[in-house]
């Protein structure tokens, strides 16, 4: 009677111990997941090239085969970021409505061809560094219907120049820090503050 | 003599066992031959662009298809259907639909362009229509057909972290609208939208094939959400997976579904916030009078048209309709086994517009036992929405007491399919 009392005891504490065992499992994977999906779900932190230019808003730099300048930089709700890619997206395909816990800046750049050939541009060159040390990618880019051939094209004519506005995706609590131009050698860096 | 009386029990054990093997086994093989260990396996795979709603998810904005072979895909074959180049025919991508009769007599046409083919009220049904329509167009013979949106991709790289395409990094927040503008940018552009979503293809597997044990399940779980939210749908014969393909809900209590087809209000389904409000009025003979308000709240600057039916009970009479914005309808069909009703909605720029159907539903649609009674109202979310939001309200017969109720109520933001049950006595 007794041997089969601590036969049952000592089977009670085996399941026991195989609970607890597999709660602390469970929980572990849950922190583990729930902490991969949140890292996953950050943009990369943004580290800048070795060699790189400085400018400020509305100052040019020549490097490689482009002239790069920064405009100007909005909220896509601002009454004139609308107005802007209500006149030049006239495809209606970029309704500009932030997902959840984002909004939508423009970047308002001119882009000129420094060479004497074609220059090759890429709006998606073109990256906006937040506060937060992140760096977000292009969702969108327009401009007028001369500018929209040159950037579907990927290139810009001998002489030619383009107003681009190219749209980015941050969460609210961001705010944009640089915008970087990244294909060229050195990169360069306008500094928003 | 005792051997021989205990032998029919063994050979019942034996057939219970043999049976429960069976059982487990013949599911795992049927997966085992879905994923391509018993041979290749080719998919017909098709993105559905769901900022543009169709009744099963979204504007088949790229078809093509995939190999899955021992586990793994490969040999991705995708075709932009609004070019029409991966056709082997003369007709333009043109098929022949014999209904649902709810699109066929609104739009008074059976012929649709093969990216506008999915009018059927689930992917199960549209599925192998399009397998069929995809063989009498290219000559290519499916295994199955798997369907994601655009939510699901951007879930799917919020799950992996970034992934680099040419030159480009591709995250959750741009996903969508890269997709778009290349979609849009076809014409005159460097980077071709099939050759994008290729690549973005093979890059995510890759990264999937080098991620770690918790990535992998951290995968695993974001595609059984996609899955149960119908984002993803899977249609593949023989496998265990009916849960996936998309089906409608049998019941014998009431129900409701809403599909919205957007055939002329562009983009514009992201930024289109539903509501649906129900109010079902049990009456003294166990009749039910119901209200169904459908709003749709427009954040674009441009005009929202909206093709939408919705699905009630068989036996179903439209008592009335009232519309608050510029509109067609309502049009009153049956099939599968249920009432449609359909109306087309034009949502101005930056307003509300709703439609409210007021109908009446026999009594077998609320159960009986003894003295108790059943009321259970089952809502079907549609394929590619992401959420809405739901308000239920019950009212019950003179004199009957409450007994239980759930999922009653206002303000319910959710993902998917909602359980209303209220008994009363």
């Amino acid at each position: 009677m007794r041997r089969r009392f601590k036969a049952l005891a000592a089977s009670a504490a085996i399941a026991i111990v195989v609970i607890i065992a597999a709660i602390v499992l469970l929980a572990t994977l849950q922190t583990a997941l729930t902490t991969e999906s949140a890292r996953n779900e950050q943009n990369p932190l943004y580290v800048q090239a070795e060699r790189n230019v400085q400018v400020q808003v509305g100052e040019s730099a020549t490097e490689s085969n482009l002239t790069f300048r920064v405009q100007n930089v909005m909220n896509a709700t601002d009454a004139n970021a609308r107005q802007v890619w209500a006149t030049y997206d006239t495809d209606m395909q970029a309704p500009l409505n932030p997902i959840s816990g984002s909004n939508y800046v423009i970047v308002n750049t001119t882009v000129a061809n420094a060479i004497n050939g074609t220059s090759p541009f890429r709006y998606s060159d073109v990256v906006l560094v937040g506060n937060d040390g992140r760096s977000y990618y292009a969702n969108y880019a327009a401009g007028n219907a001369s500018c929209t051939a040159s950037i579907r094209a990927e290139q810009i004519k001998v002489g030619g120049a383009c107003d681009v506005y190219v749209a980015f995706s941050i969460p609210d609590d961001v705010t944009p820090a640089k915008v970087v131009y990244t294909a060229s050698n050195p990169a360069i860096v306008v500094n928003l503050a | 003599m005792a051997l021989d009386s205990s032998r029919p029990m063994r050979y019942a054990a034996v057939v219970v066992i043999v049976l429960v093997l069976a059982a487990l086994l013949v599911p795992a093989v049927g997966t085992l031959d879905s994923l391509g260990y018993f041979g290749t396996k080719t998919y017909l795979l098709v993105l559905q662009d769901n900022s543009e709603l169709r009744n099963t998810g979204g504007f088949l904005a790229c078809v093509g298809t995939v190999d899955v072979q021992n586990g793994a895909p490969t040999n991705f074959n995708l075709q932009y259907t609004t070019n029409n180049s991966y056709l082997n025919s003369s007709n333009g991508g043109i098929i022949t639909i014999d209904g649902p009769e709810s699109f066929t007599d609104f739009y008074g046409t059976q012929l649709v362009q093969f990216r506008d083919m999915n009018v059927q009220y689930d992917f199960a049904t549209f599925a192998p229509l399009c397998a069929a329509a995809y063989k009498g167009l290219t000559g290519q013979q499916v295994d199955g057909v798997i369907a994601i949106d655009f939510t699901a991709l951007q879930q799917l790289l919020k799950t992996t972290g970034p992934v680099t395409v040419g030159n480009e990094v591709i995250t959750w927040r741009n996903v969508i609208d890269l997709l778009h503008y290349k979609a849009a940018a076809a014409t005159g552009a460097k980077t071709d939208l099939t050759a994008f979503l290729t690549q973005l293809a093979s890059n995510l597997i890759a990264t999937v094939q080098t991620a770690g044990p918790v990535e992998k399940l951290l995968l695993l779980s974001t595609l059984q959400t996609l899955g149960q939210q119908r984002h993803l749908l899977i249609y593949a014969p023989g496998a265990p997976l009916s849960g996936y393909d998309g089906a409608m809900h049998n019941t014998t209590g009431d129900y409701v579904s809403v599909l919205d087809s957007n055939y002329a209000g562009n983009k514009a389904d992201l930024n289109v916030n539903r509501t649906l409000t129900y109010s079902a009025h049990i009456e003294d003979n166990g009749t039910v009078t119901s209200n169904l308000t459908l709003t749709y709240q427009n954040n674009c600057w441009w005009d929202y048209k909206v093709f939408t039916t919705a699905l009630v009970p068989n036996g179903a009479q439209l008592l009335g309709a009232r519309y608050s914005s510029e509109s067609l309808g309502p049009q009153v069909t049956a099939s599968d086994g249920l009432t449609a009703i359909s109306s087309w909605i034009v949502v101005p720029p930056h307003t509300a517009a709703n439609v409210t159907y007021t109908y009446s539903l026999p009594a077998a649609t609320v159960g009986s036992a003894g003295v108790y009674s059943h009321y259970s109202l089952y809502v079907q979310k549609q394929a590619g929405i992401d959420d809405y939001t739901l308000n239920t309200a019950v009212t019950l017969p003179h004199g009957a007491q409450l007994i239980h109720e759930s999922n009653v109520g206002n303000g319910t933001v959710t993902n998917g399919d909602v359980q209303v049950e209220v008994i009363y006595r």
